[in-house]
């Protein structure tokens, strides 16, 4: 019943395009999933030694550029992580 | 004794990858030793359907080479203590591995599991032949659709021709009201058709979808989908289940409006 009316929202949905862009990163980068995963963890654990933040949240993403002087195509990695607050303590 | 099972289809987009997936899940859940060889080179999606495509770092390509050891590249499940995945290599394609290493490579790992499941790609080329090649017996996966079914019967044929010991068919998608309505293939239609023993059918689920999703297999759930895929598991281990009933259970207000349609 709960169906019918939309009482109950599923997120499978939006697990899948999450799951998906971890892929994406990983194809068009030619680079293991477990060696991205790998990076992405202990990014999360020196990063938590300077700034607080949710560990959920950051964003890897893989962009093609051109190199502006040798027009080489380069991949570069970048990661985006929303901060809660800078720590006054270096941890760890 | 330990068994090697090639999922095959010929046709792309049947669900040889959610089968292969889910019949490993519940031969692990029934206590065999099961492991999953993902053989579509280039455009790998078995450890996606697993939900294991984040503990990826060597696959079935840098074992053939020798770029790493077989433990090196198995995936351990750890939601299932008996199920483990091979994976495969995502930036090369089917010319890599031949025929004769895939032979090998199954041989290799009778030793340690009952089961070895190999998800084989769609179409009949290198693929397939590599897929094939170390088989001791085949599941082909159909739909109750034209296209899907002359492929079946070439892959059938294609199976026989290379002396595989036996082969079984596997049909998915099926809805039920449209074979009521008489607009969908029944289950005996197919298997009048095609002439090979029927392991089991699978309803057409939404269930499969966001199991997908969320990349875990559904044949521990009590969906439809589920307990049919669990009961072809044990059939191919040899026990007797009768075909499930795939009418699902049917509220009063939908079999009101059935009643209203056909009046």
């Amino acid at each position: 019943m709960g169906r019918i009316f939309c009482f109950h929202k599923s997120n499978s949905g939006k697990i899948a395009t999450n799951r998906l862009k971890m892929m994406l990163i990983s194809d068009q980068s030619g680079c293991a999933p477990g060696l991205i995963e790998g990076l992405r963890e202990e990014l999360v654990e020196v990063l938590s030694r300077y700034i607080e933040f949710d560990s959920g949240k950051i964003e890897l993403c893989v962009t093609h550029t051109e190199c502006a002087e040798s027009k080489d195509r380069m991949s570069a990695i970048s990661a985006v992580i929303p901060i809660r607050r800078f720590t006054n303590m270096r941890k760890g | 004794m330990s068994e090697v099972i090639v999922i095959t289809s010929g046709k792309g987009g049947v669900g040889k990858t959610t089968t292969t997936a889910n019949i490993g899940t519940g031969l692990a859940l029934l206590g065999f030793r099961t492991v999953l060889i993902d053989t579509d080179i280039g455009l790998r999606n078995l450890d996606v359907v697993m939900g294991l495509e984040n503990r990826i770092i060597y696959n079935l390509v840098d074992v053939v080479e020798g770029n790493c050891r077989m433990k090196q590249a198995l995936i351990k499940d750890k939601r299932y203590p008996n199920l483990y995945l091979l994976p495969s290599a995502q930036t090369r394609d089917k010319t890599a591995v031949n025929p004769g290493q895939m032979r090998k490579l199954t041989e290799d790992l009778q030793e340690d599991f009952d089961y070895i499941l190999l998800d084989c790609p769609a179409g009949i080329e290198q693929g397939f032949q590599n897929a094939i090649a170390g088989a001791d017996r085949a599941l082909v996966v159909t739909t109750p659709e034209v296209s899907a079914i002359r492929d079946a019967d070439r892959i059938i044929g294609l199976l026989e021709a290379a002396d595989m010991r036996s082969v079984d068919l596997i049909v998915n998608r099926i809805r039920m009201d449209m074979v009521r309505r008489g607009d969908m293939m029944s289950i005996d239609d197919v298997a009048d058709i095609l002439a090979v023993n029927i392991i089991g059918a699978v309803p057409d689920d939404e269930d499969i979808v966001v199991s997908t999703n969320q990349g875990e297999p559904l044949v521990d759930t009590d969906s439809l989908a589920g307990q049919a895929f669990l009961n072809i598991c044990k059939r191919i281990t040899g026990e007797a289940v009768p075909l499930l009933d795939l009418n699902p259970q049917r509220g009063l207000l939908l079999r009101l409006s059935d009643f209203l349609k056909r009046a």
